[in-house]
């Protein structure tokens, strides 16, 4: 294990059953130099996961507590965890593009709404590679997958003028970056920018499935295939490239403060207890 | 075979061996070859990657950022900062 | 001893607060709705919170959540919402968190007719979630005063299990209007019989233990304990794990934790059983009520007639069932749920009846016909099941 490892998770866990290339410990790695760089230590994060690749393979891995929801849910439950931790504490949820952008959409919709403290990191492997390799809601048009046979025909949300991250603004998000895993201390930076932030925030990072998704899209299961069809797409400047890519950097920050929920609903009781004493 | 580190390079490079998954994105990321793949496999059945010549490095770390599996670090000076 | 007139919805608010409740998340539906606006209105005056969700997956998730961290939680529902808790309630189950559920039974199935009693969830309650592995604790109140003590129950139970609890009440029960006393002093707490657990924490390494034990400390996120909780089956320091001996004694844990503490849960009360009765109504809920004047009218008519009302459900308590006679089962369904079990439960010998009804009560006289009919060896008439007349 490296030093950060070696710092912040558990060694049962590390390395993990990941396949070879897969890049999520690369989003891993991300989150845990944000952490350290702001200085933060095991007691000071509670750690929540999802369900598929990007769940399964990073619960439980940070040396404080953990959780991992149902599939989607996650962020019903750490908006009822939210109002029992302390508020300096942060929430950090590692999550798939399945269960952030479809399964739990509806959740971490009204988690936007309320403005709940947390940082969501949705590690997109471009579907449900879990199961085998089925498209999701940010494969891109036209790939094939084991449910896509003909090609992704099925709209996505990150295509033809949509965006999801437009949606999650709508909704109120504070803070929203979109990262790939193949970039380095741009994308730390922004994922330290997001735990700092007090309120809801969410970072989009892509990851290379090199098992299932490149395995048929690409027709190679080399991991460096898959690493250079990555980084060739990877826009932090936003350069004319042809085909699907990926701008990244920071999406939207708001310059308003909006009240954090944990807060205003502490102050809400704490007024209403007043208001019955007098 | 173990390839030897020095005290009087200027960044140390460690790769660890068990942790290595063969993914080859430290290969592919280094600007200065500093690394090769093992002829021999870790008990997870990989071959890992070898630090070759660590004298080569620049400290880019960018073989840190590549590696998927939390096995590589590399340290300002010799081979007794790790 | 405070001395109220209100509802059964009222009740369950008052003995949440009572028990200790800090959180409420819920979604509005007849006939419950009552208990999450009660809870709107009490919970802030007590350091509490209310939080109004998207949906039943959303309340019952964030009401685990909250226990998660440590606070007390309770949600309420009815059939059509409590379908949807399957997915936290399993949840719950497998992690371990204690948690209240509130389910008002009314007419089904789906939406059904809102605003009238049935009791369709019976089974549900004991398989609120996929899987299997597990065994649930669900109580059932027959009245205002009773919802109100066995909703403090609950939260007694759900700490000492860890566990989610049912209180499955029924329309009737949270809608209509009694006399409400809730206790104020030490003497009166005591001489009500209630108990109130407070939350312990867990703080490892063993989180989830392969034993029968009670009173294990859950696990409460927060403290630096480097716990671990998921829907996976865990080791016992809460590592997912896909090896069969965790699962077998995960599995052992949650069935056995129940079984093998049953004395602890299990309620009954028993109606003139004394004189081996020939005919044994068996009711829970609502419809035990009438049976209960049923029974004193049988024996005014000079008809030996008992009655069993079920308190707790699950655990089914089948030791109750040891006695040979005509047992009919009264339910607010047509279906027949709970005489399955009583099926299941008597001695050889014995025979069950059904009488079903929904969406109203049975009448007294009803079943003091129908007690007769089976004492005069009479096969049972299909009351108001007469397709000709519709």
């Amino acid at each position: 294990m490296d030093y950060l490892a070696e710092k912040f998770l558990k060694a049962r866990k590390i390395p993990s059953t990941a396949c070879s290339g897969c890049g999520l410990g690369q989003v891993h790695k991300k989150v845990l130099l944000a952490i350290d760089d702001l200085g933060l230590e095991s007691a000071d994060i509670v750690w929540g996961t999802g369900i598929g690749c990007a769940g399964r393979q990073t619960f439980n891995t940070w040396k404080g507590d953990n959780f991992a929801g149902t599939h989607g849910r996650v962020y019903a439950l750490a908006t009822g965890l939210r109002l029992a931790l302390k508020p300096e504490q942060k929430m950090i949820l590692t999550v798939g593009d399945g269960d952030a952008f479809g399964i739990g959409l509806l959740h971490l919709l009204h988690a936007v709404r309320r403005n709940v403290d947390m940082t969501v990191i949705v590690a997109d492997n471009f579907g449900y590679q879990s199961t085998g390799g089925q498209y999701g809601y940010t494969t891109p048009s036209g790939a094939v997958t084991d449910s896509s046979p003909y090609g992704m025909h099925d709209p996505n949300w990150v295509q033809d003028g949509r965006d999801i991250l437009d949606i999650l603004k709508s909704a109120g998000a504070g803070f929203l970056a979109r990262h790939t895993s193949v970039e380095g201390h741009n994308a730390v930076e922004s994922i330290k920018q997001a735990i700092r932030y007090k309120g809801f925030s969410l970072v989009h990072i892509i990851y290379p499935c090199v098992t299932n998704f490149f395995g048929k899209a690409l027709g190679s299961r080399k991991p460096v295939d898959a690493y250079r069809w990555l980084k060739a797409r990877t826009n932090p400047k936003q350069q004319d490239i042809q085909g699907i890519t990926f701008t990244t950097g920071i999406y939207y920050q708001s310059t308003s403060e909006r009240q954090e929920f944990s807060e205003q609903l502490r102050g809400f009781t704490e007024r209403v207890q007043k208001r019955c004493q007098s | 075979m173990a390839y030897e580190q020095k005290n009087n390079q200027p960044y140390t490079v460690r790769v660890y061996e068990q942790g290595c998954k063969e993914c080859g994105y430290c290969i592919e990321v280094c600007p200065r070859n500093v690394f090769v793949q093992a002829n021999y496999f870790n008990d997870k059945g990989y071959r890992p990657v070898q630090v070759k010549f660590p004298e080569k490095c620049i400290g880019c770390r960018r073989c840190f950022f590549a590696c998927p599996d939390f096995s590589i670090d590399v340290k300002q000076g010799g081979k007794d900062s790790l | 001893m405070k001395r109220l007139f209100d509802t059964g919805n009222a009740a369950i608010t008052e003995a949440a607060i009572f028990a200790g409740c800090k959180l409420f998340a819920g979604y509005p539906i007849t006939p419950a709705t009552e208990i999450a606006e009660n809870m709107s209105r009490r919970l802030p005056q007590v350091g509490g919170f209310y939080v109004q969700a998207e949906d039943e997956l959303a309340a019952l998730h964030i009401c685990i959540g909250g226990s998660l961290g440590g606070l007390k939680a309770m949600t309420s529902t009815s059939g059509p919402g409590y379908i949807l808790f399957a997915d936290p309630y399993g949840w719950a189950l497998g992690s371990e968190i204690p948690v209240v559920v509130v389910n008002a039974q009314r007419v089904g199935p789906v939406s059904g007719i809102t605003g009238a009693p049935g009791q369709g969830e019976f089974y549900l309650s004991r398989y609120p979630t996929h899987g299997g592995n597990f065994e649930s604790i669900v109580l059932a109140p027959n009245s205002v005063q009773e919802a109100f003590q066995l909703t403090v129950e609950a939260f007694y139970l759900a700490e000492r299990f860890r566990m989610p609890i049912t209180v499955l009440a029924d329309q009737i029960v949270t809608d209509g209007w009694e006399t409400l006393l809730i206790p104020e002093t030490e003497a009166e707490i005591q001489a009500m019989g209630l108990k109130v657990a407070l939350r312990q924490i867990n703080y490892g390494p063993e989180f989830y233990p392969a034993t029968d034990e009670i009173d294990v400390p859950p696990v409460v996120l927060g403290h630096n304990t480097g716990a671990a909780c998921s829907d996976w089956t865990p080791t016992a320091e809460g590592f997912d794990t896909e090896e069969v001996e965790w699962q077998h004694k995960h599995a052992y844990r949650l069935i056995y934790k129940v079984r093998n503490n049953r004395s602890i849960i299990s309620q009954y009360e028993e109606f003139a059983l004394e004189d081996e009765p020939d005919v044994i109504f068996v009711a829970y809920g609502s419809p035990s009520r009438v049976v209960k004047s049923a029974v004193q009218a049988a024996r005014e008519q000079g008809l030996k007639v008992g009655g069993i009302r079920l308190v707790s459900i699950w655990p089914f308590p089948d030791e109750v069932f040891h006695r040979s006679a005509k047992y009919l089962s009264v339910e607010l369904n047509y279906d027949g749920q709970l005489v399955r079990e009583v099926q299941r439960a008597v001695p050889k010998g014995s025979e069950v009846h059904f009488l079903g009804r929904c969406g109203e009560l049975p009448k007294v006289l009803e079943l003091v016909e129908a007690a007769r009919t089976l004492i005069n060896g009479q096969p049972l008439k299909a009351i108001k099941w007469e397709r000709e007349a519709w």
